[in-house]
């Protein structure tokens, strides 16, 4: 029992915020939405809140913590459901009505969503097998978490006074100035178990894997139909990676699923033009780079890809630059945090403040051509010749290709774009930063291409699937007559 | 009405989506590359219950150390060869780390306090000679607390 009060508070958190957010606005299958963001949203807050409250008191950062909580729960709690605009989060379940009365036309269609609902359904098995099996095999979670996100969780709670000590120096081989989500994530379990339960990082593990399906599953139901989501959300359980890195209890899904969620409100924020799907895409940006450091460049590929697509406009109206500037205050209280952490905390990190001059940058970006070579050499074959991604990246090309042709003869580029752009730069980036690691290449991409590359997964597969999937099941021919 | 040209294009783009969608639900049917084992039911239930016991616990063997150390305190770690970040001895101090936090453990042999965590006490007694320390309180076999010598 222990371990679900800290991950309904998470939830209530999450989902009352959710709830606040998108209530009102003219999305479809809400309530899908919030449940799959409410987790993440929860322990982001959370663990921002719990670094304030070291960083402002150690010895009491923890009643700091569910002092702030208390108040914001309750705050949530009269907005959601004494404020006279709040939409009744009730009507948030109205979805759910059983389909039983479906006209005559529409009764095959039900017994497909049946279908789908029953692939997933065993996927989703197979899924929980896997992760159940690994987590048995290494309970205390794979090398990264017990040695580096685990240990700054025990930073946190075994000495508050202490707790500062996990920026030392000293220990740079634990990687000092990597941001503090999973750990306080983690802390904040073991805070409510009272000791270091091995259920709680691997229930926190299992939390955001399964927010990346149910995000996957959210936007495809909106984007496409109900029935490609539940197989978009199948083959995504499916790919034995994904499997293996959520029982791992590494940072790479959480960060996949920051990436993914803040990819998706800023393209239904660029379609529908509302500022508090911006402001989300912040929220979510900034909380990406919360969670590791190359969460900091995804915030500015995130910018970069929201600018381009206001390259026509050049943000000449108000409305345009407001959009902006709400993107730019959900960034803000994670990246308060980072400043902090970066600036005070631990200033000497592998890239940041490791006393290494641009020239020294310059010199391993250009001129080491060999390496360049390794790294692409090894980027193809981890992805198109490594069969546990079961050919995603072959539907990623595949779909680059047909919305190329769909573009060219439309003459439009629209939002359908942004996963596969803030994938290939995300990946650019990732081919920079082995570049100039400090490590040997080699050993680096071993290490690390497959986490890598698990990061753009999830966009690439709804790319993947927006564009190749039909938007309606029904035969063109037939939905054309009925119109 | 829609365009009569708009027909033939979206009965492609219709049958394109249903292969993909098919080899979507094929690959979710497919056997995995790697067979999945079954899981343990007895550490399920030990994990469920929150309590843990009989989990084999990561890096025990460092418990020993526990009553003589302080946070207040940086250690050096002594092994049966010098740290080296991309060699498996890395693990022992990783692990040692991870069981003694907040107490904070140097690779480097620097400090004026250490542990000597070495398989056997002819290995403890050759790295307290070169790394200049002296062995002050023995806990176990090869393992103890050392003192720089002055």
């Amino acid at each position: 029992m222990s371990a679900f009060a800290p991950l309904l508070i998470s939830y209530l958190i999450g989902f009352l915020l959710m709830h606040l957010g998108v209530s009102h606005l003219p999305l479809k299958h809400k309530p899908i939405l919030s449940f799959a963001v409410a987790g993440p949203l929860g322990f982001g807050i959370i663990s921002l809140g719990i670094f304030g409250g070291y960083a402002l008191h150690a010895p009491n950062g923890m009643l700091l913590l569910f002092t702030a909580l208390i108040l914001l729960i309750a705050w949530l709690l009269q907005k959601t459901f004494f404020s006279a605009a709040a939409e009744n989060p009730f009507s948030f379940f109205s979805f759910m009505r059983p389909p039983l009365f479906l006209a005559r036309d529409q009764r095959p269609f039900f017994i497909l969503r049946l279908l789908c609902v029953i692939v997933f359904l065993f996927s989703l098995g197979i899924y929980l097998k896997s992760f159940l099996s690994i987590t048995c095999l290494a309970p205390n979670g794979d090398w990264d978490a017990r040695l580096f996100w685990n240990v700054k969780a025990k930073f946190y709670l075994r000495q508050p006074e202490v707790w500062s000590l996990m920026f030392s120096n000293v220990i740079s081989w634990s990687h000092p100035d990597y941001p503090l989500l999973v750990p306080g994530t983690v802390a904040w379990g073991w805070n409510w178990a009272g000791h270091e339960t091995l259920l709680w990082p691997a229930l926190a593990a299992m939390v955001f894997s399964l927010s990346i399906v149910a995000l996957v599953i959210w936007h495809l139901s909106v984007t496409r139909n109900f029935e490609t989501g539940l197989i978009a959300g199948s083959f995504l359980l499916s790919i034995e990676f994904f499997q293996t890195w959520s029982a791992s209890q590494y940072a790479d899904i959480p960060q996949a699923f920051f990436f993914l969620a803040a990819a998706l409100f800023l393209m239904h924020a660029l379609k529908i033009k509302l500022s508090r799907l911006f402001l989300l895409a912040g929220v979510m940006t900034g909380f990406a780079a919360w969670t590791k450091n190359e969460g900091l460049f995804f915030v500015a590929w995130l910018w970069l890809t929201a600018l381009l697509y206001r390259t026509k406009t050049w943000l000449a109206s108000a409305s345009e630059r407001r959009e902006l500037i709400f993107l730019l205050l959900g960034l803000l209280p994670a990246l308060t945090a980072i400043c902090l952490l970066k600036g005070i905390y631990a200033p000497h990190g592998d890239y940041l403040g490791s006393k290494r001059t641009l020239h020294d940058y310059a010199h391993l970006l250009f001129q080491s051509p060999e390496n360049t070579r390794i790294i692409f050499a090894a980027l193809k074959s981890y992805t198109f010749q490594t069969a546990e991604w079961r050919y995603l990246w072959h539907l990623g090309a595949a779909a680059i290709g047909v919305n190329l042709v769909r573009a060219l003869h439309r003459k439009c580029w629209d939002e359908t774009w942004i996963p596969v752009l803030l994938s290939v730069l995300i990946l650019a980036g990732y081919v920079l930063v082995i570049h100039v690691t400090p490590h040997p290449v080699s050993w680096q991409i071993k290490a690390s291409l497959t986490r890598l590359l698990m990061h753009t997964v999830p966009l690439v597969l709804i790319f993947a699937f927006e564009v190749l999937a039909p938007e309606n099941l029904r035969p063109p021919a037939a939905t054309l007559r009925q119109n | 009405m829609p365009p009569s040209s708009l027909v033939p294009m979206k009965k492609l783009e219709w049958i394109l989506g249903i292969c993909v969608l098919s080899f979507g639900f094929a690959q979710v049917l497919l056997r995995p590359v790697h067979a999945i084992q079954n899981p343990d039911p007895a550490v399920l239930v030990r994990m469920a219950r929150g309590a843990d016991e009989g989990i084999p616990k990561l890096g025990s063997e460092f418990d020993l150390f526990r009553p003589y150390i302080s946070p207040q305190e940086t250690y050096s770690f002594i092994m049966d060869f010098p740290f080296n970040s991309y060699g498996s001895i890395m693990k022992q101090i990783y692990t040692a780390q991870s069981v003694l936090a907040p107490v904070l453990l140097n690779p480097k042999t620097v400090e004026k306090n250490a542990l000597v965590y070495c398989s056997n006490s002819a290995q403890a007694q050759r790295r307290l000679k070169e790394t200049g320390y002296v062995l002050t309180r023995p806990l176990a076999n090869g393992k103890g607390l050392a003192v720089k010598k002055s």
